[in-house]
């Protein structure tokens, strides 16, 4: 067990590192500067632009930066769609797969456009090679590279003085896919290969077991996908297990590696703005309250998974930790991550918006399952997803500096830019599309008979599922207590719903607030002003943030892993469900 | 900006159409390419094959070490075994272990259709009355990776997991053996008929050898997982348990650069050892028999 969290602060320790390279070098690939990569990658930088007619001189204002991310999204998105619908009749599919249904195939665009990456679907038995690659790995380096770039948008918006413009969203697209995403991607796919990571596009392999029994074996171009899933904090796996899969995960070495993907870009993010506002301590603020949060989810849940379950007999079965073995809750666990790194993984991937897990989520204990869904009804900010977790963060900052205001009867400001009524407003909007996209479709899931239809677990535990599935989609995290049945008509629009809401509408009023901030003027650092990169903004910031969370949610949580909590350590199971043997 | 609307539109569909190219197929082919002249091993699914050439499996896959042809007769298992009371159809099908192979971890996954793989039929499915019936599917599926998704709180996993590790208890493992040699592998077919009254002193089985994982393959177990099932194999086989624990000790792999991951022992190269040092065990009789 000393191990295991060992083996937490020495990937906490790599993700910081990397982290740290990031921000550095995404710095200097938005600001235009020369890189290592440049002598290669510069001239297909060039011909990108010279193909599709883009100025890369040409600055947008904030209608025009939002308004072009939006036409990729939804020309990005009609192209997924068709190609799973078509991709029967498409190449690489050497397993005969048929087109995906209507529903399905439009539910898992919107999913992987909004970078959540629910799936409603087993990746194995329902997508073609081509699909994989070309509708859904596509996806995973466009969502990513539109976060990354919207949350430079709003850096911009903080950096810049009484500017209109806040940069060519298809310069920042192209510039984060080119240096940054692919050359990080393909550096992580082929450390994954040499670990036993899958790259082919062979059909599945039969085998004849050792006892005689018939196996299939699954293939294809895995480790690629799995590479960008994570540093793109997509969270999409090729199998329906994702990253418990021994191809997509398959040791302890891969697993740290994966976490430390999902982390350096939002982590890296944190130290970019940092530099580019010149102070990096500024950075430093945002990433500090990032970090506590989430080692606090982290270390709670696996205190928790630890633990076990109080349930299972002690006399029959054994769940304490030994020289020997892992203990803990291991239903859903695979041997090789035990119980502390799957926690570890699964609140990493929560915390971000990736929703990769490599353990299941449904399984876990009840309040050891509480934490990676807090995690993401923060606001998927601690990290959060890349790009979006940092311009979330900067709204919470400016609700923070705005309560901070309050409270001592000054205009706040933040970063030498005046906060005003119409920027809290939209901070506020922003904020409250959560409990709409999530606590609404919930209570009403819990009423419907098509909603009650969803839950695999009786009692409160399927309450969680629910409430888990909204909070996921809103967050675009993506990963679900798997147990419910999402494939549905009324999950997949609902649930769709909810990822366009969380992803699209929530970016709005965020640009709306880059928009109004990038205009203002610089006012100098004064006696009264709150400084916004001491340990004191940093608790008020995670006060915030808590209080919002929990003042939002507390209820939910209640009625789900609390109750569920509860109940078992009083002895009690929930009831059979006569229609689910689960 | 509306203006410019046609414009706009042209540029976004040819700047999505490159990126697709560029991420959707150029990335993910030049990767394939590498993976392939590099680490072919690796790259197809770390394939592990007999001395004559055949594929018997893979390495990071796990196998199911069931009786062969066993599982169409199908196992009621009976509950509850733990408490020593009366046996009762619980309608709960398991597959009966065959206890010359370590085993590997179970699945919890119900399945709603037939296998015909294993020969899980739709009358199976049905045994019992229909409704009570809740099969599970076998761990051998590979193609299909999925857990049970079972909560804490929910009573179908406290059950099954209780209930297979009264199973695995009453066949040697962690307990005092009750059945020895080649009976251990009738009571693995039928333990409604010869594990029904109270346990044996037993110690706690180890949680992972009666959990399943979230693919249902899990190739791996826990070190105390193996040596719980040294004395089970051991009977099975008339072999020296000692022996097996020092095969066991040799085959455990440890954490990766020394702290990430868990030890672990993978039960497909352990139960390889075990036929290449002891030799292939003949063919079971068939159910029944």
């Amino acid at each position: 067990m000393t191990l295991d969290i060992l083996a937490a602060a020495v990937t906490y320790a790599a993700a910081f590192a990397a982290a740290w390279w990031a921000g550095h070098h995404m710095l200097r690939v938005f600001q235009g500067e020369r890189t290592f990569l440049h002598p290669v990658l510069r001239p297909v930088e060039r011909g990108i632009y010279r193909i599709t007619g883009i100025d890369e001189e040409h600055e947008q204002g904030w209608k025009g930066y939002v308004g072009a991310m939006l036409l990729v999204s939804v020309l990005s998105l009609l192209l997924t769609y068709l190609i799973l619908r078509l991709q029967g009749a498409l190449p690489l599919n050497p397993e005969n797969l048929p087109g995906v249904p209507p529903a399905l195939a439009f539910n898992t665009a919107v999913s992987f456009t909004s970078n959540t990456n629910w799936q409603n679907y087993a990746g194995e038995t329902t997508m073609s090679y081509l699909s994989q690659m070309l509708g859904l790995t596509f996806h995973q380096f466009l969502s990513a590279a539109t976060g990354i770039a919207l949350a430079v948008a709003v850096i911009r918006a903080v950096a810049r003085r009484s500017a209109t413009t806040l940069g060519n969203f298809y310069v920042d697209v192209v510039r984060v896919t080119l240096y940054v995403l692919i050359p990080v991607a393909a550096a992580a796919a082929v450390i994954l290969i040499a670990s036993g990571g899958i790259q082919n596009l062979s059909a599945a392999t039969p085998v004849t077991t050792l006892e005689g029994v018939r196996q299939i074996i699954s293939q294809g171009p895995v480790a690629a996908m799995e590479a960008i899933k994570e540093l793109g904090t997509n969270g999409g796996g090729f199998f329906n297990a994702n990253s418990a899969h021994p191809f997509e995960n398959p040791t302890g070495l891969t697993n740290s590696l994966e976490i430390v993907l999902i982390l350096m870009i939002p982590f890296g993010l944190a130290i970019t703005f940092g530099r580019w506002v010149g102070n990096i301590k500024q950075g430093f603020a945002l990433l500090a309250a990032m970090v506590v949060i989430l080692v606090a989810g982290f270390g709670f849940a696996a205190w928790q998974e630890q633990t076990g379950n109080p349930a299972i007999s002690s006399t029959e079965v054994s769940q304490v930790a030994s020289a020997t073995q892992a203990g803990g809750n291991m239903e859903g666990k695979e041997a090789r991550f035990g119980p502390i790194q799957s926690a570890l993984f699964n609140t990493a991937a929560t915390g971000t918006s990736t929703g990769a897990v490599d353990s299941a989520s449904d399984s876990y204990t009840p309040l050891g399952g509480l934490a990676p869904m807090l995690l993401i009804q923060l606001g998927e900010i601690t990290p959060g997803g890349v790009g979006s977790g940092l311009y979330g963060m900067i709204v919470f900052a400016i609700v923070a500096v705005f309560l901070a205001g309050l409270m001592v009867g000054r205009t706040p400001e933040y970063l030498g830019k005046k906060i005003e009524a119409r920027d809290v407003k939209f901070a506020a909007l922003a904020i409250l599309i959560l409990p709409v996209s999530i606590l609404v479709p919930t209570a009403i899931s819990v009423l419907v008979p098509a909603g009650q239809a969803g839950p695999l677990n009786p009692g409160a535990h399927g309450f969680s599922e629910i409430l888990y599935a909204f909070s996921s989609t809103t967050g675009n995290n993506g990963s679900a207590f798997a147990g419910l049945s999402g494939n549905s008509l009324y999950y997949n629009s609902l649930l769709a719903l909810s990822m366009w809401l969380g992803r699209f509408i929530f970016v709005i009023p965020v640009m709306a607030l880059a928009g109004s901030l990038v205009r203002k003027k610089v006012v100098p650092i004064g006696p009264g002003t709150f400084p916004t990169d001491s340990p004191l903004f940093v608790a008020l910031l995670i006060g915030t943030i808590i209080i919002v969370g929990a003042l939002t949610f507390f209820p939910a949580l209640a009625l789900g892993p609390i109750l569920e909590q509860l109940q078992l350590h009083g002895g009690h199971l929930a009831a059979f469900y006569p229609s689910q043997g689960g | 900006m509306l203006r410019n609307a046609p414009r706009e539109l042209w540029v976004a569909l040819r700047i999505t159409l490159v990126l697709a190219a560029l991420c959707g197929l150029v990335y993910p082919l030049v990767m394939t390419g590498i993976a392939q002249v590099a680490f072919p091993g690796q790259a197809n699914g770390s394939l592990i094959r007999t001395s004559s050439g055949t594929v018997i499996g893979s390495s990071l896959v796990g196998e199911c070490f069931y009786q062969p042809n066993a599982q169409r007769s199908g196992y009621l298992l009976t509950t509850p075994l733990a408490t020593g009371t009366a046996p009762q159809r619980s309608g709960e099908v398991f597959f009966a272990v065959d206890p010359r192979y370590f085993q590997g971890r179970p699945s919890y996954l119900q399945t709603t259709s037939a296998v015909p793989a294993v020969g899980l039929t739709a009358q199976d499915l049905h045994r019992d009355g229909g409704a009570a019936v809740v099969p599970l599917a076998p761990p051998c599926e590979s193609n299909s990776s999925q857990g049970s998704n079972l909560a804490p709180s929910n009573p179908y996993l406290i059950q099954r997991i209780d209930t297979y590790a009264a199973y695995l208890h009453c066949l040697g493992v962690d307990s005092t053996v009750p059945f020895r040699g080649s009976r251990l592998a009738a009571v693995a077919r039928d333990p409604s008929r010869y594990c029904g009254g109270a346990a044996s002193a037993t110690t706690p089985i180890p949680v992972d050898l009666v959990t399943g994982d979230f693919t249902s393959f899990d190739p791996d177990i826990s070190q105390a997982a193996a040596l719980a099932q040294v004395d089970m194999v051991a009977s099975a086989r008339g072999l020296d348990p000692a022996r097996l624990t020092r095969l066991v000790d040799a085959h455990v792999t440890g954490r990766s650069l020394g702290v990430l991951g868990e030890p672990y022992v993978d039960v497909l190269q352990l139960n390889l050892a075990l036929n290449r040092t002891f030799g292939a065990p003949a063919p079971l009789p068939p159910p029944g028999g």
